[in-house]
């Protein structure tokens, strides 16, 4: 069962677009850690305030992560389908 | 020659056709000792990640390690290149490398180079506008060039500054560490670029000094009066951006036009088929990226595919040769605009991944989709084409073209 989320965010990474900057380690050290592969993982809780979470979507070069409101679903990060994530969404 | 493979990087076939050549190496010797060029050259795809990821163990500090290499006297002259090199994050480990990539990247990121689409759309449309009536263009000088060089220069509030100038001192700066054998006196032609570049940028700082933007300039000379990082670093994490801003770019719009015209069907494919244009550009990187290799230094003994790689050794990293490895990519000398997922290595892998690749995919997305919606799949005026002589940098020295 997961931990009580305080941050109200959801975050999702996606492997296939993440190359391992680290940016979203350093700018949210509680939401996000380098895995043994060394692509991103997301904490489990999510331990920083969702301004911090949404920061490290921003400074990610490759777009690779979303971030949902843990409430209500709705994506916050990035703001538009494959918008200015650099790759598209789908083939 | 061991195992029938030449270690003659700049031989002219293996400029000329580097993925054939880097192809023989990971099929028959993945992890191969090249005796002349002094290091190890990796060619597969997860052994070129791994050592990227390990940035711990392979340093990229790349001036430290030259002034193992080099005698106090051999030394001395380039002190200009070592003061200014040494500072940039590319060549930097962490922490000081860490400190500028964060300083920076919020210039960088895919929202913030959103502001630029606007600009880079106007300077293509230009561009085009005076090409299209003349039937013919040469796409490195007409073209390519033009876009990058104006962007980074307005990113930097230095739009003023004179690009011929600027295009000739990087290019001499560039023969130092693009590893460029043609040119006996590289070392000191790399001196008078750095201290040319230093000289242009140094006015340009001060006048922003007096008069902060929010322009790149501005963002370092906050950080330098914060004490965060000096004076030295801001001079030379301009010249980092002039340079690494403009050549790559140039070189992924050369690239990346010459490959569509050499796959029938794709111009065309484009065109009618704008919305895959961001999918076609990760291709095009991965296909035939700008830079095809980058170079690391061993900090102690690693195994790397089961090959022990000694402390003070360095690494070639294929980056083209990656790109290329069937066992990370089907059929992968097959260009595929739509190929995805499509986690190529063209702007590196780990806490060195390019700062600029989200601005360098806006630059390519918009001068592709105006070249294949605007003109007919042009035809090479000659098949005689002609590359930099150097290790790293896949560069057309031209690329004449009719439509």
């Amino acid at each position: 069962m997961k931990e009580e989320d305080q941050s109200g965010v959801e975050v999702v990474i996606d492997l296939n677009r993440c190359v391992g900057s680290t940016l979203c380690v350093m700018v949210a050290p509680r939401s996000f850690r380098l895995g043994p592969g060394g692509q991103s993982v997301a904490l489990d809780p999510i331990g920083d305030e969702p301004g911090k979470v949404l920061n490290a979507a921003v400074q990610c070069p490759m777009g690779a992560i979303t971030v949902r409101d843990a409430d209500s679903g709705d994506v916050l990060f990035p703001r538009e389908p494959g918008g200015p994530s650099g790759v598209s969404d789908r083939p | 020659m061991a195992a029938g493979i030449s270690d003659d990087l700049m031989a002219p076939e293996v400029i000329e056709d580097p993925h054939t050549y880097y192809r023989t190496i990971r099929e028959l010797d993945p992890i191969h000792w090249n005796d002349r060029w002094g290091g190890w050259v990796l060619t597969r795809y997860d052994d070129v990640v791994q050592v990227l990821r390990d940035w711990k163990r392979f340093s990229s500090d790349r001036m430290g390690f030259l002034a193992n290499e080099l005698s106090p006297e051999e030394q001395e002259p380039l002190t200009p290149i070592f003061d200014v090199l040494s500072r940039w994050m590319v060549f930097s480990d962490p922490p000081h490398h860490t400190k500028l990539r964060l300083l920076l990247n919020p210039l960088f990121t895919p929202t913030a180079v959103e502001y630029y689409r606007e600009q880079v759309r106007g300077i293509v449309k230009r561009r085009l506008d005076e090409i299209e009536p003349l039937g013919r263009m040469e796409v490195v000088r007409d073209l390519a060039y033009q876009i990058p060089m104006s962007v980074i220069l307005d990113l930097m509030g230095a739009r003023e500054l004179d690009r011929d100038d600027i295009k000739v001192w990087s290019e001499q700066l560039g023969a130092f560490f693009f590893i460029r054998a043609d040119e006996p006196r590289r070392r000191e032609i790399a001196v008078e670029g750095v201290n040319n570049l230093v000289a242009l940028l140094e006015p340009l700082i001060e006048e922003r000094r007096a008069s902060r933007g929010d322009d790149l300039i501005s963002v370092l000379l906050n950080a330098e009066d914060a004490g965060e990082i000096t004076h030295d670093d801001v001079v030379a994490t301009c010249v980092l951006l002039i340079f690494g801003g403009h050549e790559t770019t140039m070189n992924l719009i050369a690239n990346g036009t010459l490959a569509l015209i050499r796959n029938p069907g794709s111009w065309e494919f484009l065109r009618d088929n704008p919305d895959t244009m961001r999918n076609a550009v990760e291709e095009l990187l991965r296909y035939d990226g700008s830079v095809k290799t980058t170079v690391r230094w061993a900090k102690e003994d690693v195994e790397v595919g089961g090959q022990l790689i000694r402390a003070g050794e360095r690494v070639l990293c294929g980056l083209s040769a990656a790109n290329r490895d069937p066992a990370q990519f089907p059929d992968p000398d097959r260009l595929e605009l739509t190929r995805s997922p499509n986690l190529h290595v063209a702007f590196a892998h780990g806490i060195h991944v390019c700062i600029g690749g989200p601005l360098a995919k806006l630059e390519a997305r918009e001068a592709f989709t105006a070249l294949t919606q605007r003109l007919p799949c042009p035809t090479l005026e000659t098949e005689h084409l002609e590359y930099r002589p150097t290790v790293i940098g896949r560069a057309l020295m031209r690329l004449p073209v009719t439509f």
